[in-house]
């Protein structure tokens, strides 16, 4: 495995991550868009720029933040935290007031993502991403 | 609750701490607390991996200690024996980690493959290594756990 990584596949690497990361702010929109007083922005960024991108020389990138406002007042944060991951193929954070949402694909590199949450209150299990899931976070918040 | 049960509730409620504060930062745009918050996390998720890695690593040293004494007192056949009696019969004797290792799960297995990734990345943090991967602690602490349980002599 060590021997096929090169530039060409850290970038492959970097625009798969940020397209599940598509798929997944899409995902959170949908499950809100009919709440009236919510409203879902992407106007910060957080910089990817990992070890095997320098190791490689492959340029850093600017990665969306999904923030998610609840009568105008900041309610949650989908923060990616790291593509290269040790125990997963990729971790977002979703910071609340109450503590941090754990978001990790735990399928293999190169299949179809299988999210699971670990929730503030119980982080031993990871619970699978979904619209009841999401629904259940803005409520809280 | 055993020692790895331990470690994981102290190890969420101070990460939820910290994340509840770096969340307080964005809500008020207080961007240099916020990223002194994020690495704080950071450090806190290195600090009890290596912490817990190392129960793993203990386990994996009196393991494989415990599965050579019972090979060199139980093979009667001097050349079978032979191979087991040139390997020491203490955990804390000099024995290469991934030697150990090998005596309990298979080389190039799935759990020998993890527990070399782990390895090599405790040695990275605990070595001052210039560069870290992020951690996914929940599924890494599983796998310790699991680890742990299954890795006998």
């Amino acid at each position: 495995m060590l021997n096929d990584i090169n530039q060409s596949y850290i970038k492959e690497r970097i625009k798969d991550w940020k397209s599940r990361l598509n798929h997944m702010y899409l995902l959170v929109e949908g499950a809100l868009s009919d709440k009236q007083n919510i409203v879902c922005k992407k106007t910060r960024h957080t910089t990817l720029y990992e070890e095997l991108m320098q190791k490689y020389n492959v340029d850093s990138e600017d990665i969306p933040i999904l923030d998610i406002y609840k009568n105008k007042v900041i309610i949650a944060t989908f923060k990616p935290v790291g593509l290269w991951v040790i125990g997963a193929n990729g971790r977002i954070d979703i910071l609340t007031k109450s503590g941090a949402y754990i978001v990790v694909d735990t399928a293999e590199i190169g299949k179809k993502p299988a999210w699971k949450v670990f929730t503030p209150k119980n982080r031993k299990y990871g619970k699978n991403l979904n619209s009841s899931l999401i629904l259940e976070l803005v409520n809280q918040a | 609750m055993n020692i790895f049960d331990e470690l994981e509730v102290q190890y969420h409620e101070i990460d939820n701490q910290y994340s509840s504060i770096e969340f307080d930062c964005i809500r008020h745009g207080w961007s240099r607390k916020e990223q002194k918050y994020k690495r704080k996390r950071e450090i806190n998720d290195q600090a009890y991996f290596v912490f817990m890695f190392s129960r793993l690593e203990d386990r994996i040293r009196e393991e494989s200690a415990k599965l050579i004494r019972n090979k060199k007192s139980t093979i009667s056949s001097w050349k079978q024996k032979a191979s087991w009696e040139i390997l020491p019969s203490q955990p804390d004797a000099e024995l290469h980690f991934k030697k150990r290792l090998a005596l309990l799960t298979e080389k190039g297995g799935r759990d020998f493959n993890l527990v070399s990734d782990y390895y090599k990345e405790r040695n990275s943090i605990a070595h001052g290594g210039s560069f870290f991967n992020p951690i996914s602690m929940p599924t890494v602490i599983i796998e310790l756990k699991r680890l742990h349980r299954v890795l006998k002599s």
